[in-house]
């Protein structure tokens, strides 16, 4: 009878041994080399693969690019998310709650290519904001097929992730605090930027942390808004591995770009330990 | 704070009513708080004290009525340039700043220098005795302290008016008499207009100028804290106020300003009531006077109940025509007198008053 609730464990244990093991193939394998004209790999281990990596001036920019593309996504993902969950969180009109929680869902429910395709007759050169710009007479943009689609549409997917997130840490906040720092004399606005602020913090750091870690994993917006020109580290590590044909070397790419996503985010982490006393300059 | 403190503000509140979803929170309040004054507003859970108190601060929009203080109107205004200062149910320090910083909040919102702002801040610590703690988090502090914090806070802006919401609550007993006591002088001392929130009735004695006592969104009986306890006006007063007794009564022949009432056998010489309307005879327990058996002019009856109430013992008597009434006595070192025993009864005039049924 005792063993029961280790046998609910079960399936999730061997997803995770799987997964552990296909991850230790690929780390096995960024140290082998490739068998020209086949997909085989053999030994002996070398570093080859990783220092041709690192020569490369291609994966080079690509990480440079994916890093200020998902620090761009995720500072403009906090702009526009953080009045929404305060929305949610504090308003008291039903019908302005309902309203976000809405938009939040349906984007959460629609597939990332229905979506991807939607921006694409919105934004594109045809579409449905250059149309209106052109019917106005006003000059008309390039708005997707390169950077701003690929930022407009990871955004727009990484919103509900960072507004739900954060939402958990504003209700936290208890209501009489605001409501006391308003009686001692503080307008709304600095009721938020003295009291709201600082302490939605933590909150704030891990949604942040959260978009991040999804914006440096995007593959389907800059594949499909790209337009080619967006090299994002997952869709160079996919272009790689159908140009190169060269499994090694594409393990290689794929680990250190990892290992400088879980730097980037171990930097995050740091931060949200120390953060909601920094803002107020009450550290000691 | 000390002498350039001005002196305290007038409170008016006229007429305010506030429902919820077509239920009245506070229907038709009226009241009046002279300047320095401390007002308690005494009530069961749900009769509208809090949204009372947060319609003054601002928090709560009324339906109708009005506010003033000075004859400043206040309805008007957001709560932030209310002069009215709150101590929250729970404090409400904040989390993230020290102890000063908490204090010095009120006056850095008011865009006060750091250094006009400092003795004021040290002023009101030592006020309140929590200077050593000013380098502190709130995590690091007591009930007690944290409250102490809140008042500083709370204190340091020279409210016009102070708003306390059952301030003492998570206070354990010992403490929280200290602290009415230490909060009174401070607020004498001060002269800031006050409104309490409390349902502990000997809470509101011993704190206030004055006691308003509310039922369901209204103020029943607005008046000194000795007049309150010894003439309440209606029976819910007189039930709220510890009144064991409220006896149906027939009145007799009027002289003067007093009236013979009789409830049963048992008879009264009262103050006449100030409304006309049907009227319940108050007694305290203290003012049923026992006697024993066989002396003349008492109403007899019988103990059924005998238990000891610290100094005194407290019984219940029923009388010969059927009439159950508690009373009490000081024991003064002797024994409990034996349920069954054959006492007579008598009323205190002077402790018996008619009350509104
Ligand atoms: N925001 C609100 N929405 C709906 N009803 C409310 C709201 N605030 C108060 N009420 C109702 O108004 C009535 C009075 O509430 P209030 O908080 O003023 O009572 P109180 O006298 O302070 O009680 P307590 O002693 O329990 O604190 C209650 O019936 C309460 O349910
Ligand atoms: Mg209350």
């Amino acid at each position: 009878m005792r063993a029961r609730p280790y046998l609910l464990l079960l399936p999730a244990l061997l997803a995770l041994g799987l997964f552990a093991a296909a991850f230790l193939s690929f780390v096995t394998i960024s140290f082998e080399t490739a068998t020209p004209g086949t997909i085989l790999t053999h030994g002996p281990p070398t570093l080859a693969n990783y220092r041709s990596v690192l020569a490369s001036p291609l994966a080079r920019s690509t990480a440079l690019d994916t890093l200020r593309l998902a620090a761009l996504m995720t500072v403009l993902t906090a702009v526009l998310g953080y009045p929404l969950a305060y929305v949610l969180a504090r308003s008291t009109s039903r019908w302005k709650r309902r309203l976000v929680l809405f938009g939040l869902i349906v984007t959460f429910l629609s597939g990332g290519v229905t979506r991807a395709y939607a921006w694409l007759i919105i934004l594109g050169n045809r579409g449905l904001i250059n149309q209106m710009l052109a019917a106005l007479g006003l000059p008309t943009f390039r708005l997707v097929h390169n950077e701003t689609g690929v930022v407009i549409g990871v955004v727009h997917f990484l919103l509900p992730f960072f507004v739900l997130t954060l939402l958990a840490a504003l209700k936290n906040i208890p209501l009489s605090l605001e409501e006391c720092a308003r009686n001692l004399g503080a307008s709304r606005w600095r009721v938020f930027w003295h009291v709201v602020l600082p302490l939605s913090i933590p909150g704030l750091v891990s949604a942040a942390s959260l978009s991040f870690a999804g914006a440096l994993s995007a593959f389907l917006f800059p594949e499909l808004l790209g337009g080619g020109r967006v090299h994002m580290a997952s869709n160079v590590i996919f272009e790689t591995i159908l140009t190169d044909f060269n499994l090694p070397r594409v393990a290689a790419m794929a680990g250190l770009f990892l290992v400088l996503a879980l730097v980037a985010l171990g930097l995050l982490g740091a931060l949200e330990r120390r953060s909601a006393r920094l803002w107020a300059g009450g550290a000691r | 704070m000390g002498a350039d403190q001005p002196r305290g503000c007038k409170l008016e509140v006229e007429g305010l009513a506030k429902s919820y979803g077509g239920v009245a929170a506070i229907a038709d309040v009226t009241l009046a708080v002279p300047p320095g004054a401390l007002i308690t507003l005494l009530g069961p859970s749900g009769c509208g004290k809090t949204t009372l108190m947060r319609s003054i601060a601002g928090f709560v929009v009324p339906d109708r009525g009005r506010i003033a203080v000075d004859g400043r109107d206040l309805l008007a205004l957001p709560p932030e340039r209310r002069s009215t200062a709150m101590l929250f149910q729970n404090y409400s320090l904040f989390p993230h700043m020290t102890v000063e910083a908490n204090v010095g909040f009120g006056l850095r919102m008011r865009g006060l220098r750091r250094a006009e702002a400092a003795p004021r801040i040290a002023d009101a610590l030592r006020l309140t005795r929590i200077a050593e703690l000013a380098g502190r988090y709130p995590g690091q502090l007591s009930g007690g302290q944290q409250q102490r914090v809140a008042l500083a806070r709370a204190l340091v802006t020279r409210p016009d008016i102070l708003l306390l919401d059952e301030p003492f609550g998570a206070l354990d007993q010992n403490l929280r008499e200290q602290v009415q006591i230490e909060l009174r002088k401070l607020q004498q001392s001060l002269g800031i207009t006050t409104l309490v929130v409390t349902h502990d009735q000997l809470e509101a004695l011993t704190l206030s100028d004055l006691v308003a006592v509310m039922n369901a969104g209204r103020i029943e009986q607005i008046a000194p804290p000795v007049e309150i306890y010894d003439r309440p006006a209606t029976a819910f007063v007189a039930r709220f106020m510890g009144v064991e007794n409220l006896l149906p009564v027939a009145l007799g022949s009027r002289d003067g300003a007093t009236v013979r009432a009789s409830a049963g056998k048992l008879e009264a010489t009262v103050s006449l009531p100030r409304e006309a309307g049907p009227s319940l005879l108050a007694v305290r327990a203290d003012a049923v006077q026992l006697q024993d058996a066989a002396q003349s002019g008492a109403v007899s009856a019988r103990i059924s109940f005998a238990t000891n109430r610290g100094p005194s013992a407290l019984y219940e008597v029923t009388t010969d025509d059927g009439q159950t009434l508690q009373a009490s006595e000081e024991r003064r070192g002797a024994a409990l007198r034996a349920v069954g025993t054959k006492v007579g009864v008598r009323l205190r005039d002077e402790s018996c008053c008619l009350v509104k049924a």
